[in-house]
């Protein structure tokens, strides 16, 4: 959908309200080729284009919210839009008014367009299989145009536009040792592509050994990048949000009331600087970057404009409440890189395990910080800074209180930006960036 | 409009082409505490284009219903599938993987719930919110959500399909968290979101919301005073709405065959289950009977033709304790040569259908509870999930619930908090030493089960009966 087109829809939808009504309109848009492929063969084929619009009509201390589909057909579109208007008005009146509504102050309008070179959707199918058929692939492959889009009736017209593509997968030997990759990008190049896959398969030939059985303990662990982002990840959830802090469900809630402290190696931010997602959020407030944690020291909290009105707070212009029922999650998380260098990472490992990537996070215990999981993929017991062999599936149990705070003892130099690669309610342009770390005393359960 | 016009107007080279219209609207409203949180409309609606080359499925989906771009969209898909089908998998023969059946569905009800106003939701929430806010400070927070979904989805196809499928579908979360000086403990209607069920708007007048919010807010603060659950290895009574979970995570995902053919290794991942196994495993103990029957009135996923466009039919996936059948549709019946059900499932227009669990069910069995809890000498009580883990080839799986109680001597004793419990899939259900009666067997659902590259989320049902496991690892909070 092109810029011009939805904004068009939106003015033509904006001179139907009432002079009592005021209306925001947020665009989440996609057009998208996907592959989904098991070992080397393609399994399913197909392109989607699906365009949410999620309008929110106000009346003074009243608002209902609208979620439904246009094209770039402008007329059905505002017809659609007009019905869905229609359609707010009666139960608006309805309701009472709610003290914690209020309509998004305005702000200058952002335009950011990524324009890449994206391959051509009939030669790229023949152009992958070129390549992965060295070994046996199993993953998707997607690529498109990703689209977030906001105005508001006061005047505000944020555009965010992106051509992306990513290659999410697995590659899986006989014996199901398996080493995950992504690929993503906005410049196809079949080289670079074909470069990653031979390291990932190098890699899985490194795997070729009988997998050894760790006993549950604790245990010395690098973890990768990867493994790291699914860590902060989960502050998403109950953690960094002002709200969850507030109704006392919130993991951070031991730094808030009791002034725990993480290590001072772990400093966490909301960094719009990298541009890979939009910096305004669906009532159209512009974000600004935001320290959480700056070393160990919760500094701040993710706010949105209700949480601000309910607790007389300054709103930092976090997001809404999401259709999962997670609001003030972190859309650009950052954490800060360390020492270690990349080659030093056995080394200064010495001997314990090596975990590339962990699997099916969750709360065992929400206010403790205690986080359990397994490892997957490619995860390794390393003697003397050498890699010995691959261990089988591990559960953890233990409190990012522990792995961030008195049992982190070092963060990789490096840091890398993960993609989200979750596409239950379309593609998503964000990404978290984190380093590695080095822990000692990780509680290995099961 | 009309579908089958359009599929007639189309000159493409299909061998097959099937279109699925799906339209779902939802009105959610929610409560914080004695306020109104929020009041949201969805209303989505599009077609999934399915064309067939060469035995190569692939797809258009597009929200844009007109009849000329529609028929672009097959003409592109058929493109696809054309340089697709030199890479395939399988090769599907497509009056094999699609019969053409004609037929309907509409969930069983007295009123539909297009009949209840804004207002009839928000009496409702604000009930739940009120009983949950009205008797103790410690209770700081109260939250009631209440979401009605109606859905249609029309299959057509070259091949003579016509199916109708309507469902009404109800959702009543309430969470209530109490807080002292020292902890913070939450409580909700049968864990996250799994109060959910096909239902019309007589479901209002049904269901005793005072009762439960006041019960759920009365635990909280029990809750709060209460000990950590201990740390032993011991017997476990887990109530139906844990079951629910422990049932989904440990039973539907391993049986779906399109994990074991290995395509969703790169996401969802594996299973511990192979070809082999079915037939012969033994899954759990004697009293294990797993049934997957979508046609059970009012469960979460009752249907009457899957996505695929399969009739649907009740069977047993586990027969006293022996693994007997793969939760796999059509095609991957077709590529696996194990018998399977219907369940192509598709969260929305978007999204093409894939193996899906549908009301996965355990059967009850004769024990009452009082004699389940009387048989135990020392034991814990969980009820209502909190927390899930499991691997990726769903062996290790460690499960959280909300509330807990100490079994001594026969008898339900202290409240106990942040009770947990790990195992591995087979050891675990091979412990399943007793199986309550009809008595104790409740029915819920989850809304949010993920799966499929791009992923989805499925509507799933469950029910089970109280059940006793022995000699589990339980544990308790930090």
């Amino acid at each position: 959908m092109k810029k011009e087109i939805f904004q068009d829809i939106c003015s033509q939808v904006f001179n139907v309200l009432e002079s009592n009504e005021q209306l925001t309109i947020y665009l989440e848009g996609e057009n998208s080729q996907y592959f989904r492929f098991n070992d080397s063969k393609l399994r399913q084929s197909g392109i989607i284009e699906d365009y949410a619009v999620t309008i929110s009509l106000f009346t003074g201390k009243k608002s209902l919210q609208s979620a439904t589909t246009v094209s770039s057909d402008i007329e059905s579109s505002v017809n659609n839009l007009k019905n869905e208007i229609n359609a707010l008005r009666n139960p608006l009146s309805l309701i009472p008014d709610n003290e914690f509504t209020s309509f998004p102050d305005n702000f200058d309008s952002i335009e950011i367009i990524k324009s890449g070179q994206l391959p051509n959707r009939n030669e790229i199918l023949d152009a992958l299989m070129d390549i992965i058929t060295k070994d046996y692939l199993t993953g998707v492959w997607t690529s498109g145009k990703i689209f977030r889009g906001c105005s508001t009736s006061e005047g505000a017209n944020h555009w965010f536009e992106k051509d992306s593509f990513i290659f999410d997968f697995s590659l899986i030997d006989k014996k199901e040792n398996m080493v995950k990759v992504l690929f993503p990008g906005n410049y196809w190049d079949k080289n670079k592509f074909n470069a990653a896959f031979q390291e990932a398969s190098d890699r899985l030939k490194l795997m070729n050994k009988p997998k050894m059985e760790l006993k549950p303990g604790k245990y010395r662990v690098w973890f990768e990048p990867h493994a790291v982002a699914d860590f902060v990840d989960m502050l998403n959830w109950n953690g960094v949000s002002e709200s969850s802090l507030r109704n006392g469900s919130s993991s951070l809630l031991k730094m808030r009331k009791d002034g725990v402290k993480l290590s001072e190696k772990f400093s966490l931010d909301e960094s719009f600087d990298r541009k890979s997602t939009a910096p305004f959020n669906s009532r159209g407030e512009v974000s600004e970057n935001v320290s959480i944690i700056k070393n160990g020291v919760l500094k701040n909290t993710l706010i949105n404009s209700k949480t601000a009105l309910e607790y007389g707070l300054d709103s930092n212009f976090a997001e809404d409440v999401n259709s999962w029922g997670m609001g003030e999650y972190l859309r650009a998380p950052l954490m800060h890189g360390g020492d270690i260098k990349l080659d030093e990472r056995l080394q200064r490992l010495g001997t314990g395990i090596f975990i590339s990537n962990i699997h099916y996070l969750n709360w065992s215990d929400n206010l403790g910080g205690r986080i359990t999981g397994l490892t997957r993929y490619s995860c390794y017991w390393v003697e003397n800074g050498k890699m010995i062999a691959p261990i089988k599936t591990m559960r953890f149990d233990d409190s990012f209180y522990n792995f961030f705070g008195k049992n982190l003892e070092g963060v990789g130099e490096d840091i890398l930006s993960r993609p989200v690669i979750e596409t239950y309610d379309g593609r998503n342009p964000g990404e978290t960036t984190c380093p590695g770390i080095l822990v000692n005393d990780f509680e290995l359960t099961l | 409009m009309n579908f089958k016009k359009i599929l007639s107007q189309s000159n493409s080279k299909a061998d097959w082409v099937g279109l699925r219209y799906v339209e779902e609207k939802q009105n959610i409203l929610s409560t914080k505490k004695f306020a109104l949180d929020n009041v949201q409309r969805n209303a989505t609606r599009g077609i999934m284009i399915d064309v067939m080359v060469n035995g190569q499925f692939s797809y258009y989906a597009t929200p844009f219903l007109d009849e000329k771009h529609i028929l672009d969209c097959i003409d592109i898909a058929v493109n696809n599938a054309h340089l697709a089908s030199k890479f395939s998998v399988f090769k599907f023969d497509h009056d094999a993987v699609r019969k053409g059946y004609e037929g309907s569905y509409k969930t069983s009800l007295k009123s539909p719930l297009s009949n209840l106003s804004v207002n009839d939701i928000k009496d409702l929430a604000f009930l739940g919110s009120k009983n949950m806010m009205n008797f103790d400070k410690r209770i700081i927070h109260a939250g009631t959500t209440v979401e009605l979904i109606e859905r249609n989805t029309r299959i057509v196809s070259t091949n003579g399909a016509d199916i109708n499928q309507k469902m009404d579908i109800v959702l009543v979360e309430l969470s209530s968290t109490a807080q002292d000086k020292n902890d913070s403990q939450t409580r909700s209607n049968h864990g996250m979101r799994g109060h959910c069920f096909q239902a019309g708007a007589e479901f209002v007048e049904d269901y005793d919301i005072e009762t439960e919010a006041k019960q759920i807010s009365l635990q909280a603060i029990e809750l709060l005073e209460a000990d950590q659950c201990p740390t032993e290895i011991s017997d476990l009574v887990l109530a139906p709405d844990q079951m629910m979970l422990q049932i989904h995570e440990s039973v539907g995902h391993p049986l779906e065959l399109d994990r074991i053919l290995g395509d969703e290794r790169n996401f969802a991942g594996s299973s511990f289950v192979n070809l082999e196994d079915f037939g012969t495993l033994q899954y759990g103990s004697e009293l294990m009977n797993i049934i997957f029957d979508p046609t059970v009135d009012n469960q979460l996923a009752s249907y009457n033709y899957d996505d695929g466009g399969m009739p649907a039919t009740k069977e047993h996936l586990i027969k006293d304790g022996i693994l007997v059948r793969g939760l796999g549709g059509i095609e991957s019946q077709i590529r696996s040569g194990i018998d399977g059900v219907s369940n192509l499932r598709a969260s929305s227009w978007n999204r093409i259908p894939i193996d899906r669990m549908a009301n996965i069910n355990l059967e009850p069995g004769i024990s009452t509870k009082e004699e389940i809890i009387g048989s135990i000498e020392r034991g814990v009580f969980m009820e209502s999930n909190r927390s899930w883990s499991i691997d990726d080839y769903r062996n290790k799986f460690q499960f959280g619930c909300e509330y807990g109680k100490l079994i001594e001597n026969g008898e339900l004793t202290k409240v106990v908090k942040n009770p947990n419990y790990r195992g591995i899939t087979n050891q675990f259900w091979r412990s399943l030493s007793m199986t309550g009666n009809i008595d104790t067997y409740e029915i819920f659902g989850t809304p949010n089960c993920g799966k499929g590259e791009p992923n989805q989320v499925e509507r799933v049902g469950h029910a089970s009966p109280l059940c006793k496991f022995d000699k589990v690892q339980v544990f308790g909070g930090a």
